[in-house]
């Protein structure tokens, strides 16, 4: 039983759901409850409405009956004939006994008219003689034997003829003849204006009555009761039935007045329906009494029917519930048994006590799930990109990676990046951003265009060729493209004039250079490819606005000039800290392709392969770039050399560099700072110098991060962004200004840093919804 | 979920069209199922197996059979003899029998809107008279599958009289057996005993003996009759004749009424009656009054059926064990003659016809052959075999359990008649009255034999000859007339009108066309001679 009940509490929800649906079977009980009402009701009236039709036609056919015979008697009566020998037998002549055989013609005709509903038809005058259609018979013997009437005697009739009235109507009595026994209703019609009185009798039988009343009396279950005008019982269908009785209480009851409706009458203990008709010309009543049970039984048979079809469908209907209901509840039972496993990570189970409806529950926790699915995914993104961009880097710089390194990438940028080609093309995109740049464009703007140019290239290119894009360095970026050995580089070019067209324009503001390498298979050509490209990049005269360098144009395999070898031994001896090593290194280095008579860009692209090396290093180590080498001396490293002076400059520079980093390596001067400090830092700084511009590309260089870190470290501690969030601070700045200084609008956007009066306008109207002015208004009138 | 929804709403309405229809549907579902059961249950039982050799053929057919009822012999709708036509033959009858008082409109207001049933009993006349619209089958047309009715007709050539315009339309009630009745004389001759009177040989020898019962019983009328069906018989016996009279020594027909011997017969009558030895209401008794008068000792005597005589004597030995009436053999008459007045061979007055509109005439013609036949001639008076009779020496009886059932009823043999269905009065159509024979009083039988015997019999013919249209319709026209003058018979008997206006009146009658009535009879008795 507790098991049960557990059940039940457990599977409450299914239960509920069962109920709705059962709810919708209760409509058919409610349907079927009306449909039976309502036969039972319709049944009883049209009963009702039969039998009282059935009772006045039965009325009038007894009255017609009754005028029939009434009629023949004053027919027969005038007869000349019946007038001359229809008297007391001693009155007759020799003439009259002649002629007697007329007057069993005039009965014979007058029956003929009657003979239809008749028994039998018998006139007398006297105490001597009875009349019939067939002759005349003996007084007595024709009232002892041949119709003998059981409770009338030949005096009674002879009486009869003395006090009977007109026309009366005898009530039944049993009458025994040759034929045999049977009741009939005798109408006496007596003839008193004559000069002798004469009766005629005419006898109907009961059953030729009860035969009017077929149609009503057929099914056997109503009884008919005649009355006459003084309530004495004439007939009844049924002897049993205490006809009598019934109507006389009727009539207490005043019941002659119901006229054509029916009422209801207890007899015997037994419910009956009474209907009644009065007949007009003798005053008869007839009354047909139906038992109520009756109706009922008729309408068992219909109850049943509906009783069965309801339960049918009510069977069928609880049944599909029941499925319905299983296969709603299941899926929703399932989803709550995964929310509620503790490995969904969700509070599941916590939010029942809150008594809110299990599938409100179940709905927001979806919806958690949905929203923890974003994030994860998000964040799963997050982490291909940075393994991907690291990944790249690595094969940028022509580091060591084992094999199962490069299966994983290659797994990985199949899925990601659905690189299914065996080969790849490096393209090496570099912009160079001029005065005007930095002059004309908000602070905020700008770190928007820097942050985007990736993106800008990716969407740019994407339709022209499968590609990646990675930040190579600050404003230069590498794109990987993949491409099949055969296919040409058309689209790639193509795809690179477009991106060039885009910015035509804007060659006040910057320069873009770009280089292309040669098709490579394999992982490691995309570090052949990439240096080729950059190769490429090192040929293109730097004040050429735009510019497209192909590495086909370079003779040399720059590739074998570096080799991975020599990589590692460069980073083991700045790991090392070995300063005379490295010096050695880049001298042995630079010697060796002189002595292969490499030419002269292959042995700059040498010295920038070892500095991106070192470059790599150091920022692995987060070793502040700044410290070791001048912004000019990184570019002029950067740089392409193109005297054999510059070349040996940048040895020397790159030698300083390499052991600039092994010092700082030494010094170890500073723990890696934790990310929120950083992003406190950022705002500190943003906090501190929001009048003026920015520089945010030097707050990056200032805490030797990349402007993307700095924006994630500050959006993942603040969770906005950061130049949202200096947009908002120079906002609230400007609204303290508008509401408490009467500082001009264009004066204020200056004031909070803004370049022009424009962007602040559009700024404002974005953050507040108003414009500077409406604001001022608004706050003018809070006071 | 609103799929779901809309599944229940679906179930809903399916519901609702279930009711309504089963609503609407109840009342006329019943009836149906009723008329269903009905017409099953009829079907059942003309489907019933049939046991009788002749089965193989059958066809199953369901008839209504009209006729008159008898009140000496109530007619049963479910009878022994019924079940066993339906068993032998194949076809049911539903029996509609309609009280003989009744029955002569009925008919008639059938005939007359052309709506009788598939069987329908009717006088000769009758089936003359209608047989011109073709509402009957003709049974002439069928007689070479009729091998019984053939053979009735050759033993029974007045049949023949039937015919109508050269065709039989109508089966005649034949006779296998019949105990011979007749209009005979019967008397008290226990009072002619005790008067020490000799049994009367002349009609005045008769007057003498009621004259000296009158003597003895001043309050009684010692003849009695009711209405005027004993002066055929009589008027025959004294050499005259009453109406239309066939005259065996001249084997042809001729109108006594009109003739100077049928004043002797007026003037004996009268006579009679103005000695009050004749029942002054004997023109005007029903049938009952004249019974009881028999039976009650205010009669005598009486010139009518033999038959009843037994009643009047069970019921007479009630009071006086000595009290008997008897037949006495016919008178001579002044002219010398004897002649009897016995009932002719069969009934052939009455007839059954067959509607034109019966769905099935060869059946029900096969089942009347089969009746005609010796099979069916015991089926239709015995019954059963086994159940009500069975075979002695080869010829069937009732058997005697079933008699001694109907010993104490008031009428035996007609009780007995009517509850096994058989003879005349139900439906044979070949008459055995073995049974009868069986139940009834030994005078009856004794009677029978007499009259058979009297030197007097004459067997008078039981039908008119067979008219055409156009006689019928001349005698029509005559009859008209002479009916009129004819009620004055009972004026000259009891002396209203003096007999001495007889030839005038005889004058009236000839000028009536009472001649051209005997021509007519005797040129259609001759076609079929």
């Amino acid at each position: 039983m507790n098991k049960w009940l557990e059940l039940l509490r457990m599977n409450k929800l299914f239960i509920r759901i069962l109920l709705y649906f059962l709810s919708l079977v209760a409509l058919v009980i409610v349907i079927g409850v009306f449909s039976y009402t309502k036969f039972v009701t319709e049944a009883k009236r049209e009963y009702n409405d039969k039998i009282a039709m059935n009772l006045a036609s039965a009325s009038n056919t007894v009255d017609s009956y009754l005028q029939t015979i009434h009629e023949s008697s004053v027919s027969f009566f005038g007869d000349p004939a019946v007038a001359r020998l229809l008297k007391p037998r001693e009155l007759y002549t020799d003439e009259e006994l002649a002629d007697l055989y007329l007057l069993p013609q005039s009965v014979g005709r007058t029956r003929f008219g009657l003979n239809r509903f008749i028994d039998e038809l018998f006139v007398y005058a006297d105490d001597h003689s009875v009349f019939t259609a067939s002759g005349i018979n003996g007084f007595d013997a024709f009232f002892d034997k041949f119709y003998v009437y059981e409770g009338m005697r030949a005096a009674d009739w002879q009486a009869k003829l003395r006090e009977g009235g007109y026309f009366e109507v005898l009530k039944p009595m049993t009458v025994r003849d040759s034929f045999g026994q049977k009741r009939v209703v005798s109408v006496l019609a007596v003839n008193q204006s004559g000069r002798y009185p004469a009766a005629m009798v005419a006898t109907i039988r009961v059953s030729e009555l009860l035969r009017t009343m077929d149609v009503i009396l057929e099914p056997g279950v109503t009884r008919v009761v005649v009355t006459d005008g003084g309530g004495g019982t004439i007939l009844s269908s049924d002897p049993e039935f205490p006809g009598s009785e019934s109507v006389g209480r009727l009539e207490a009851r005043g019941g002659s007045e119901f006229g054509g409706s029916a009422v209801e009458l207890n007899v015997g203990g037994a419910a009956y329906t009474v209907s009644a008709i009065s007949s007009d010309l003798y005053n008869w009543k007839f009354y047909a009494f139906t038992p109520v049970d009756e109706f009922r039984r008729q309408a068992s048979g219909m109850l049943n029917l509906i009783v069965g079809i309801c339960l049918l469908l009510c069977v069928i209907g609880c049944l599909f519930s029941f499925i319905f209901s299983f296969k709603i509840y299941n899926p929703i039972r399932k989803l709550g048994e995964v929310l509620a496993d503790k490995g969904s990570g969700l509070n599941w189970q916590e939010g029942k006590a809150a008594g809110v409806g299990d599938l409100e529950r179940i709905g927001s926790g979806i919806h958690q799930l949905i929203s923890y699915r974003h994030r994860y995914q998000d964040e799963l993104q997050t982490l291909t990109r940075e393994y991907l961009d690291h990944a790249l880097y690595q094969l940028m710089n022509g580091s060591e990676r084992r094999s199962d390194q490069n299966e994983e990438l290659l797994r990985t940028m199949r899925e990601r990046l659905s690189f299914q080609e065996p080969g790849y093309v490096c393209v090496v995109v570099s912009f160079e951003f001029l005065g005007g740049f930095y002059s004309d464009l908000q602070d905020v703007d700008r770190i928007v265009i820097q942050s985007k140019l990736k993106k800008v290239i990716a969407g740019l290119l994407k339709d022209f060729m499968k590609l990646y894009v990675v930040e190579a360095r600050k404003n230069t970026y590498l794109c990987v493209v993949n491409l099949g050995e055969h296919e040409g580089t058309d689209s790639i070019d193509r795809g690179l004039d477009r991106l060039i067209q885009t910015f035509i324009q804007d060659w006040a503001y910057c320069r873009i250079h770009i280089g292309i390498g040669h098709w490579r298979e394999g992982m490691t050509g995309i570090t052949r490819s990439y240096r080729e490209a950059l190769a490429a990049l090192q040929t293109i005269d730097g004040q050429h606005p735009f510019r497209i360098a192909h590495a086909g144009e370079l003779k040399a395999e720059p590739g074998k000039h570096f080799t991975f070898a020599d990589e590692n031994r460069l980073l083991n001896l700045l790991k090392v800290g070995d300063k005379p090593g490295l010096t050695a290194l880049a001298e042995e280095m630079l010697d060796v392709t002189e002595k292969r008579s490499a030419s002269f860009g292959v042995r700059t692209l040498l010295l920038g392969e070892m500095y991106g090396t070192a470059l790599r290093y150091a920022k692995e180590r987060g070793i502040e770039l700044g410290g070791i080498l001048g912004e000019a001396e990184h570019a002029q490293l950067a740089g392409p050399c193109e005297l054999p002076a510059e070349l040996q400059r940048n040895r020397g520079l790159l030698v300083r560099f390499m052991h600039g980093i092994v010092d700082h390596v030494a010094e170890q001067h500073r723990p890696p700072g934790k990310s929120s400090e950083l992003a406190l830092l950022i705002r500190q700084y943003v906090e501190e110098n929001y009048a003026s511009d920015l520089y945010l590309e030097s707050i990056a260089e200032q805490m030797n991060v990349s402007m993307k870190y700095a924006s994630r470290v500050f959006k993942a501690k603040f969770e906005m962004n950061l130049t949202d969030y200096i947009s908002q601070l120079r906002i609230e700045k400007a609204k303290a200004l508008l509401a408490e200084s009467g500082l001009s609008v264009g004066e204020i956007a200056e004031r909070v840093g803004f370049f022009n009066r424009t962007t602040f306008l559009r700024t404002f109207k974005r953050i507040e919804g108003v414009s500077p002015n409406d604001y001022r208004k608004a706050s003018g009138e809070d006071e | 979920m609103a799929k779901r929804k809309g599944f229940q709403l679906l179930a809903v309405s399916a519901l609702l069209a279930t009711l309504v229809s089963a609503c609407s549907g109840g009342g006329s579902n019943g009836a149906a199922g009723e008329s269903a059961g009905a017409s099953s249950g009829a079907g059942n039982a003309s489907t019933k197996p049939a046991a009788g050799g002749t089965a193989a053929a059958q066809q199953k057919v369901t008839v209504r059979w009209m006729r008159g009822e008898n009140p000496s012999q109530a007619i049963k709708t479910d009878t022994p003899v019924l079940r066993e036509i339906a068993r032998q033959t194949g076809v049911t009858i539903n029996l509609e029998p309609v009280p003989g008082s009744n029955y002569v409109d009925k008919k008639r207001a059938l005939l007359a809107t052309n709506n009788i049933p598939d069987i329908i009993g009717l006088e000769s006349k009758e089936v003359a008279e209608f047989a011109g619209t073709g509402m009957f089958v003709p049974i002439s047309d069928y007689l070479d599958r009729m091998p019984n009715l053939t053979k009735a007709i050759e033993e029974n050539p007045e049949i023949k009289k039937l015919y109508v315009d050269g065709k039989l339309y109508s089966l005649p009630i034949t006779e296998q057996f019949k105990i011979q009745g007749g209009k005979t004389l019967l008397i008290r001759t226990d009072i002619l005993k005790e008067l020490g009177l000799e049994t009367p040989k002349t009609f005045d020898e008769l007057y003498t003996v009621l004259a000296a019962m009158k003597k003895a019983y001043p309050d009684s009328y010692p003849w009695t009759a009711r209405g005027m069906s004993f002066m055929d018989a009589l008027s025959f016996g004294m050499g005259s004749g009453y109406g239309m009279t066939y005259d065996p020594d001249a084997d042809n027909y001729f109108y006594g009424t009109n003739k100077p011997e049928f004043k002797e017969v007026l003037t004996y009558l009268n006579k009679l009656y103005s000695e009050k030895l004749l029942d002054p209401d004997f023109a005007v008794n029903t049938k009952q009054n004249w019974d009881e008068k028999l039976s009650t000792g205010k009669s005598f005597f009486y010139y009518d059926n033999n038959q009843f005589a037994v009643n009047y004597n069970a019921t007479l030995q009630e009071t006086d064990s000595n009290a008997k009436f008897d037949r006495i053999p016919y008178l001579r008459n002044a002219k010398g003659q004897t002649r009897g007045w016995l009932y002719p061979k069969g009934w052939l007055v009455d007839n059954y016809a067959i509607s034109a509109k019966t769905k099935n005439p060869e059946a029900l013609i096969g089942m009347f052959d089969w009746m005609y036949g010796p099979e069916g001639t015991t089926v239709t008076n015995y019954g059963v075999e086994g159940e009500t009779y069975e075979l002695v020496d080869g010829k069937p009886q009732i058997k005697a359990d079933v008699l001694e059932k109907y010993k104490t009823a008031a009428d035996p043999a007609r009780v007995m008649m009517s509850e096994i269905g058989a003879g005349l009065l139900a439906l044979a159509v070949r008459v055995d009255e073995g049974p009868t024979k069986q139940v009834t009083h030994p005078d009856l039988v004794r009677w029978g034999e007499e009259l058979v015997a009297d030197p007097g019999a004459v067997i008078v013919p039981g039908l008119a000859p067979g008219f055409t249209s156009e006689e019928n319709e001349s005698i029509k026209e005559i009859t008209t007339k002479t009916s009129v003058l004819e009620q004055d018979v009972v004026k000259f008997i009891m002396g209203t009108k003096p007999l001495s206006q007889f030839d005038a009146w005889a004058g009236e009658l000839t000028k009536a066309g009472a001649d051209n009535l005997e021509k007519i009879y005797n040129e259609a008795y001759n076609r079929t001679k």
